[in-house]
């Protein structure tokens, strides 16, 4: 009995520690696959530069040049107070390009590297574009530079957290159905309909 | 009608729905999770690209005369008796030649045809089991802006029906889970409320961030 309430404790404190991840993970999951909210973003003209638009333009001295192209852009961020996710750097002799993400925004930084002005075009996404962030980041896109921003990175360790805590739940779930004499026929089959719907699907998906 | 009574047959439904729910959903949850991991780290271990193996054949097939894009694409994944979604048709600037890629979770196909001769170049790739987790993770149905750009097949579309399926249970899930912390004693009360609290925080914060 007493391995059943240690059980049944972590079941309790996992499940409800996670369930808001759940929800964030679950209806951003939803929207992912439907179109009732526009969520896909036109993100090639951001990601390109293709977007003339300019909100301000701010000063910055110019950064020590035998940095990384990433530690230039960090550099240069900091000094004009913006933070966020660098989604790619593309840099030449006289100007570099950063688009950065960050839940709720997409910012496009045009940094003179002849003048030291950065110029600045921010753009706000609604509540339902933050969720879809927050499900995919930080991702498989762009391995070599993604989690570049300390949010990003505590947000893909507590993603992982999330995983671990969801796993560790089901099994936990199971061994404390185990204890449920009553519930052991149609939890079998409930079971058993799970496995045998997923493995078909599988099969019938990659033949 | 008598309340303790109800609120018994609320917290018995509750409890059998949390239970015969999370136990259908389990290797779903299980393998959405895990790919989830995966999609999220770059392990050595859990190379697909890189590891795929890649064969190129052709194939010549009678294609009809007809120039509409949908029904040439679908025409030719017939012809080659192909399965799977098939993503960004685009014709060459001359028309001659239609490039296209049919995917399915662990197989992709580029594919090339030459209309007017009917030779089909196709490049096919196969991926390892992590390759085949990861497509399974990210099928989804295709958007607004997609229309005309990809076309599901009909077991992803399923596929994409069991997606909504464990996303929907997931949160019948959680709610039927608070309902049942809500009955319990007011000292494990107190214990959940510091877990589900803790949860709500991070979670507000980074989406409030």
């Amino acid at each position: 009995m007493k391995f059943y309430k240690i059980f049944k404790d972590i079941h309790f404190h996992t499940g409800l520690f996670i369930s808001p991840f759940i929800l964030i993970f679950s209806i951003s999951a939803l929207i992912l696959n439907h179109h009732f909210v526009d969520w896909q973003e036109d993100w090639q003209e951001w990601y390109f530069s293709a977007n003339p638009k300019v909100d301000e333009g701010v000063k910055f001295n110019f950064p020590a040049p035998d940095k990384t192209d990433l530690d230039y852009a960090k550099d240069i961020l900091k000094q004009i107070n913006i933070s966020g996710e660098i989604a790619g750097v593309f840099r030449d002799s006289i100007k570099m390009y950063m688009p950065v993400t960050k839940p709720g925004y997409r910012i496009s930084i045009k940094a003179d590297l002849t003048s030291g002005i950065a110029y600045i075009h921010s753009e706000q996404t609604n509540l339902w574009k933050k969720l879809i962030w927050l499900h995919k980041m930080p991702g498989p896109h762009n391995a070599n530079i993604r989690g570049n921003w300390m949010y990003t990175k505590i947000w893909g360790s507590l993603v992982d957290l999330f995983v671990i805590c969801i796993l560790f739940s089901s099994i936990t779930g199971i061994v404390l159905w185990c204890f449920f004499k009553e519930e052991r026929t149609y939890g079998l089959i409930a079971l058993f309909i799970g496995l045998v719907s997923i493995v078909l699907l599988i099969i019938g998906l990659k033949n | 009608m008598d309340t303790t009574k109800v609120k018994k047959g609320l917290i018995k439904w509750s409890r059998k729905i949390h239970i015969y729910l999370g136990l259908c959903l389990l290797f779903f949850i299980m393998l959405f999770g895990f790919s989830g991991l995966l999609l999220n780290h770059h392990w050595e271990f859990a190379k697909f690209w890189e590891n795929r193996k890649e064969i190129k054949y052709d194939k010549t097939i009678q294609i009809s005369v007809e120039r509409e894009q949908d029904a040439l694409v679908h025409e030719i994944v017939n012809k080659l008796d192909l399965n799977g979604n098939i993503i960004n048709p685009r014709f060459s600037n001359d028309s001659i030649l239609l490039s296209f890629i049919v995917a399915k979770p662990g197989t992709r196909y580029d594919i090339q045809a030459n209309l007017n001769e009917g030779e089909i170049m196709i490049k096919e790739a196969k991926f390892n089991n992590w390759g085949t987790m990861r497509n399974l993770h990210t099928i989804r149905n295709p958007t607004q802006k997609e229309q005309g750009e990809r076309y599901q097949s009909v077991l992803a579309s399923i596929w994409s029906i069991s997606i909504d399926v464990v996303s929907v249970g997931l949160i019948v899930i959680c709610l039927g889970g608070w309902y049942l912390w809500l009955q319990v004693g007011r000292k494990r009360f107190y214990l959940g409320l510091i877990s589900i609290v803790s949860g709500f925080v991070v979670c507000i914060y980074f989406l409030l961030f």
